[in-house]
This record gives C-alpha cells, structure tokens and sequence, in this order.
C-alpha cells in the first residue's frame, strides 16, 4: 500500500513539474524581445486599409 | 502617441511575472496549447484579450462587482450607438439588417475591454501592451483614454490643436481626475440614452462654485452653460463614410472638419440639465455615412438632430466670448441658426436651431463712462 502512495505521489509530482515548465513556453517565448523579434519578421503585416482618411 | 515596435506590442516584462496577475497561468486566461513549442499550435484556441465579450469569465473571479457592471458599461457594450442610428434608419426590415452589418464591421469595432484599459492599447489603436502586461488600475491618459478619444477631445484636451484644457496644460490633471473608474466602470442601468446619463458623470459644479461676484455670472445665472463661456472653437465633422475596401478591410473617410464655437438651444432641459444655452458640436453622421451597404438605408435621417450637446474639453479662465458681452451678444456667427443647417438637417435640428429673434441683443453702454455706468468688471 506504502509502495502504492509513493508511485502516485511521484507521478502526481512529475505530472505538476511537467505542467508547469509547459505553461512556461508561454513566458519563455513572450519575455524574449529577439526571439519575438524574429518571430514577426516571419508573419504578414497587420491588417489596415489604406483607404482611411480623416478624423475617426 | 508614439508606434509600438510589433514585438513590444507582446513582449511581457519578467517584472510582471512577480505580480497577483503574473502568478496566474497564461492560459487560465488566455486559453491557447501552452504545450506546444511552435508559436502556431501554442496559439490554437488562444484569445489575446479575454476579458471581451465576456469579463466575468477572466476578470469575474477576483473583481466580480467590476465584471458585473461591464455588461452595462457604455464604454464595453457601446449600448447606446444602435438605437441612436436605428432612428435614422429605414424601417425596412432588409435594410436594418444591412444597416446592422455596417454598424458591426464600423462603430462596434471601438468597444473597449478591461484590458483595453487596464493592459494595453485599445484594439482600436492597433493594440498592444503598454507596461509590459502589467494590470494598471488607473489606464494611461495617452496610450488607452485618447487613444480611442484623440481626435476631438484629445487633441482639444491637450493643446495638440487650440490652446488646450488649463485643467490638464496648468493644473496637470489627467482624464480619470473628472472621469473615475465609478462612472467609466458604469452604474449599472441599461436605460442610457447617452453618455450624459451615467451617474456620477462629471459636472463643473462638483468642484467649481460660480462666484456671483463675478457680472456674468451674477447676470447670466443658470441659463447657459459653463462650456459657452469658458471652451475654444473645436472639431465638428460633416460626412463620414464607412466601407470596406479590395481586401475586405474596414475604412472610414471623414473629408469634412471644422474648428468653431456654435451656441445653440438646450434640446433637453431639465433638473440635471437646467442651461437653455448650451453648445452643441456637429456630428459626422451624414444620411450616405453607410451607403457602401446599401441605399436608403437612413431614410429617418432626420428624425434626430445631428448638432449635439458638447462638453468641449478645451476650457480656459479667458476667452474670447467672456472678454467682451458684445462678442456674444448680437454676433450672429456664433449662434446655431437655420442659415448654417443643411435644409434637409433643418428639421432634426430644430431643437437646437436658435431663431435670429432669439439671439441675445447687442448691451449698450459698453465701455462708457464708469461714473456714469458703474459695474464689476468680471476679471478672472
């Protein structure tokens, strides 16, 4: 039963550890100004039509 | 307000990692595949601002009276632009929906969000974060409130055209001086019939008691508003058009602005609102402004006035109106009448529209002698 427990616990902590070095890609990628850097280079504009005129 | 770099529009300080929203993880907000190293799978499913069209889902938890009142807040529902078009609008039933569909793609793109706010620049200015993803409780007078609210109000506010507001350009005060989170946040009520009608909605007389020492202010009491006397000249548009171009990609043009000082007639009298003088700012809506969606689509143009109550936000002690009674009195070019409404317009107008008759006469004995004519001159 002891043995039980600890497997889970071990596979709950890996599961946690995982999780959180995973919800980190987010930060790692956002908090790296060069790697946005080159990032953008690769994506189209932004949208915005040219035909805008005047005040809004 | 300067362009943002793309990459800054979502580069996150590490600072903001160590803050009550940093510790929340991103996709507990954001959604999105946090799993995935590639920027495209990581992103599947992800919303950049979650806090619209629903804030109680991101915000409701922790801030949930503020999430509640956004669902009533005219600054995220934009709730009073519908039915204020749609009593211009045809009442064909075809055409309300095409009418509908421009309204969509145009004036409810200006919607603003808890984020929009509180984290980065409105959509409707290309967006971004402004410090670094962090939550500011006060949003940023240049980045977020005249971001949206620049060319009328912040350009009149801060100088950028006439001399500017003195409450900002002498006494530093920014927008949420006047304009604090209880009235943006909202009260509440869904029975606005515009922005005037939020409680708590500024009002000069919370801070400033007219001094009856003063001849003007003795002479003239309540019957004019505070703005006819103390605000510049300021913007009023005439024919904004909206469609949407070869790539599908949403435009307005707005070819006609004027700066003048128009003084008309109080349309809505009442306790709150007690001026029968008041000034009023053209509005650019035109009876073609949607006609990219089809004809005829506001065939009741004129069963609203297109001059509107302005609370210009350019107020100075000293201008030309109080300098002399006379540059008001009998000066026709300052007033609202018919000659200046487009005879279509005159009819919705009307309200506002000041018969010549009614034009306050030239005074007399201006500058005579004071023995012979004693009065207080009102110097500021």
């Amino acid at each position: 039963m002891r043995w039980k427990f600890a497997f889970l616990m071990a596979v709950l902590a890996v599961a946690v550890g995982t999780a959180a070095a995973q919800a980190s890609q987010c930060v790692t990628c956002h908090t790296d100004a060069e790697q946005l850097k080159a990032i953008i280079k690769t994506l189209p504009p932004p949208a915005i039509s040219a035909e805008t005129a005047g005040k809004g | 307000m300067a362009p943002l770099e793309p990459h800054e529009k979502v580069l996150v300080d590490k600072d903001f990692l160590d803050t009550d929203h940093g510790e929340i993880d991103c996709a507990d907000c954001h959604g999105g595949n946090p799993e995935a190293g590639e920027m495209k799978a990581a992103h599947k499913g992800m919303t950049a601002d979650p806090t619209f069209p629903d804030a109680d889902k991101a915000c409701g938890d922790c801030h949930e009276e503020e999430a509640a009142l956004a669902k009533t807040s005219l600054h995220y529902t934009l709730a009073t632009y519908r039915p204020t078009v749609h009593r211009r609008a045809s009442e064909d039933r075809k055409k309300m929906a095409l009418l509908d569909k421009g309204m969509d793609n145009h004036c409810f793109s200006c919607h603003a969000s808890c984020g929009q706010c509180h984290v980065s620049r409105p959509d409707s200015a290309m967006g971004g974060f402004i410090d670094g993803h962090r939550f500011n409780a006060k949003p940023d007078q240049a980045n977020q409130c005249t971001a949206c609210h620049g060319s009328r109000v912040g350009n009149e506010f801060t100088g950028a055209t006439g001399q500017g507001d003195v409450h900002y350009t002498r006494h530093d005060m920014d927008c949420m001086e006047c304009h604090p989170a209880s009235e943006l946040h909202g009260d509440g009520k869904t029975d606005h019939k515009n922005r005037y009608d939020v409680e708590g909605s500024p009002r000069c007389d919370d801070c400033h008691q007219p001094d009856p020492k003063v001849e003007q202010h003795a002479v003239h009491g309540d019957r004019i508003s505070c703005y006819v006397c103390h605000s510049q000249p300021y913007a009023n548009c005439y024919a904004c058009h909206v469609g949407l171009d070869s790539n599908g990609l949403a435009y307005y043009k707005n070819p006609v602005e004027e700066e003048h000082l128009m003084i008309g007639l109080n349309p809505d009298q009442g306790p709150d609102r007690p001026e029968k003088w008041i000034l009023v700012r053209r509005v650019p809506v035109d009876p073609t402004s949607f006609e990219f969606y089809g004809k005829d689509l506001l065939t009741n143009f004129d069963q609203a006035n297109n001059w509107k109550y302005a609370s210009p936000h350019n107020i100075q002690k000293n201008t030309s109106q109080n300098r002399e009674c006379n540059n008001c009195h009998g000066n026709k070019d300052l007033f609202l009448t018919e000659d200046k409404v487009k005879p279509e317009m005159q009819k919705a107008n009307a309200p506002v529209i000041v018969p010549e008759d009614q034009i306050p006469g030239k005074q007399e004995n201006q500058g005579e002698d004071e023995e012979k004519a004693p009065r207080k001159r009102s110097y500021f």
